[in-house]
């Protein structure tokens, strides 16, 4: 029996006649970093939200560390660290002061202020307005607030919005090394699929508030399984010489794919080309990026 | 509780509230201030009458409505609500916070309010006898009466976002106070009135004898009643709320 950390059961939340999240049983387990990926609108910030309590699912349950959210929901927040959605800040308070307001009700020390300060690279501007910051400073103060608490589990919805590349980066390896170094589960949503392929151990995909894919992020590419993309002169005569075998117009560019890896296929297949006269230019094996999967599994992108 | 309670002051832009304690009671008084009155008791207990109208009927509920305001915009404008009520803190706890922050704030405006008029008083010279007792029992009587409407204010900025529209509100139901105020038969009912009536020697209340003939009793019936109504309200509102924006 795996250690759960974060563990939904059916839930779902709707707005009018809308299940903006739909029957999600999700499944975060101890010490590890999971994806939680889908595109803008797609449930992922409705569901962290009913992670943390702050609205109520229509059905369904959502459990941190085992205990019921809402319901036992003060028995775990010491344990959770949290930046949902746009990062949130006290924008007539100091970045320091903003942190210290978190400190008293979480009874964190000065000095637990000062380290987040530092891990987040804003010391030097611990003393200005927050609300003086720029977008990617804000977001640094938002991660700082998650992790002030030490907590077990940080949950961080869209941590790299509004960060430039060195910001990204950084960011990246502070999450990636949290189960690491301080044996932190993370929870990191994104509609960057990039970003989740860098950072993931696991994979939730989420569209149109239900979970499409769950699992290793190696059982997500391994779904990858290949084409034979094959240029000829005569793409229509091709088709029709070649009959019996798994081959469509590619398209975008007017080539054509064999859907097979096979070598015995490709093979026979070129055979077949050529002995009907037609030329064939070209013959490469194409694996479909991450992006096309995840576009096909989300419907976005039928041509892909 | 004390760390909650401890966070709202730590939040709260004093600079502001400082601001507002001072100011508003002293244009209060000062706008009533005539430096030609007779001198002694009477002249204090006329002068007292006559500042705690403006005051408590228009200046003290409309302040009420803007601290409560002013108490909530931190959550809403940076979107703190969420991150504040993702804490181990009780949502109960935040939502009385705020609210004993609020009464402390309009007490102090209270103190204020009677400091500034006896200093005016004797700049003024009204002389000896300053009426102690009566201005004492009318802040308190003041404070107790503006509680309700408190409650409903705060009520009110805490699920609205915009500063603006809890303004409106507030002026809208102020304004006729002083109507209502005037009438024997809607001024108890009418929970913006009962800071006037209850400050007022003009107007009743606790403050004074009662020339509106609103019983004190159904006065405070009416306040305490309208205070658990709408602090009940406000807080279950509150604990049950969705806070998705």
């Amino acid at each position: 029996m795996k250690d759960l950390v974060v563990q939904t059961a059916g839930l779902t939340k709707r707005y009018g006649k809308r299940n903006v999240v739909n029957g999600l049983d999700l499944r975060v387990e101890r010490e590890q970093i999971y994806g939680f990926l889908g595109l803008n609108g797609a449930g992922k910030t409705t569901t962290i939200r009913m992670l943390m309590g702050l609205i109520r699912p229509t059905s369904g349950s959502a459990r941190l560390f085992g205990h019921p959210i809402p319901a036992e929901r003060m028995k775990v927040m010491r344990r959770v660290g949290a930046l949902v959605e746009s990062p949130s800040y006290y924008a007539h308070l100091s970045g320091r002061d903003n942190l210290r307001v978190v400190a008293t009700l979480l009874d964190v020390s000065a000095k637990r202020v000062s380290e987040v300060l530092e891990i987040v690279r804003l010391t030097a501007d611990a003393g200005r307005k927050a609300g003086d910051y720029s977008l990617g400073m804000k977001q640094r103060l938002g991660i700082a607030t998650a992790l002030l608490g030490s907590p077990e589990l940080v949950v961080l919805d869209e941590p790299t919005n509004g960060l430039d590349p060195a910001g990204i980066h950084e960011i990246r390896d502070l999450i990636r090394s949290m189960p690491r170094e301080h044996g932190i589960s993370v929870l990191v949503s994104s509609h960057l699929l990039a970003e989740i392929d860098q950072m993931a151990t696991t994979v939730g995909v989420i569209h149109g508030g239900r979970l499409l894919f769950q699992g290793p992020i190696e059982d997500l590419r391994a779904r990858s399984h290949g084409h034979v993309r094959i240029e000829v002169d005569r793409p229509e005569a091709a088709i029709a010489i070649a009959e019996g075998f798994p081959l469509t117009r590619d398209d975008s560019d007017g080539g054509l794919l064999l859907d097979s890896t096979l070598p015995g296929d490709a093979a026979r297949l070129v055979r077949t080309l050529v002995g009907g006269g037609v030329a064939v230019y070209r013959v490469e094996e194409r694996q479909r990026t991450l992006e096309e999967i995840f576009l096909e599994l989300t419907g976005e992108g039928a041509a892909a | 509780m004390l760390k909650v309670l401890r966070v709202e002051l730590m939040k709260l832009q004093w600079w502001l509230v400082g601001l507002l304690i001072v100011a508003g009671p002293g244009v209060s008084v000062l706008l009533d201030a005539r430096p030609d009155q007779e001198t002694g008791v009477d002249a204090w207990q006329i002068a007292w009458g006559q500042v705690t109208v403006q005051y408590a009927w228009l200046f003290y509920p409309l302040l009420a409505g803007v601290l409560a305001a002013l108490l909530c915009r931190p959550e809403h404008m940076g979107g703190g609500w969420k991150q504040l009520l993702a804490l181990p803190v009780s949502r109960s706890n935040v939502y009385l916070a705020k609210y004993v922050v609020l009464a402390g704030v309009l007490a102090a405006t209270n103190l204020a309010f009677g400091g500034i008029f006896v200093l005016t008083g004797l700049a003024t010279g009204l002389g000896e006898g300053i009426p102690f007792s009566t201005i004492g029992l009318s802040l308190l009587a003041g404070l107790v009466a503006v509680l309700p409407l408190a409650a409903v204010q705060l009520w009110v900025s805490s699920r609205w976002k915009s500063f603006g529209a809890s303004l409106a509100l507030n002026v809208c139901f102020t304004l006729p106070a002083i109507f209502a105020a005037q009438s024997s038969e809607y001024g108890p009912w009418y929970p913006w009135a009962q800071p006037v009536l209850a400050m007022s020697p003009f107007a009743g209340g606790l403050g004074g004898d009662s020339v509106l003939n609103v019983s004190p009793m159904t006065l405070w019936v009416v306040i305490v009643g309208g205070f658990v109504v709408a602090m009940i309200g406000g807080l279950v509102t509150f604990v049950r709320a969705d806070f998705a924006g």
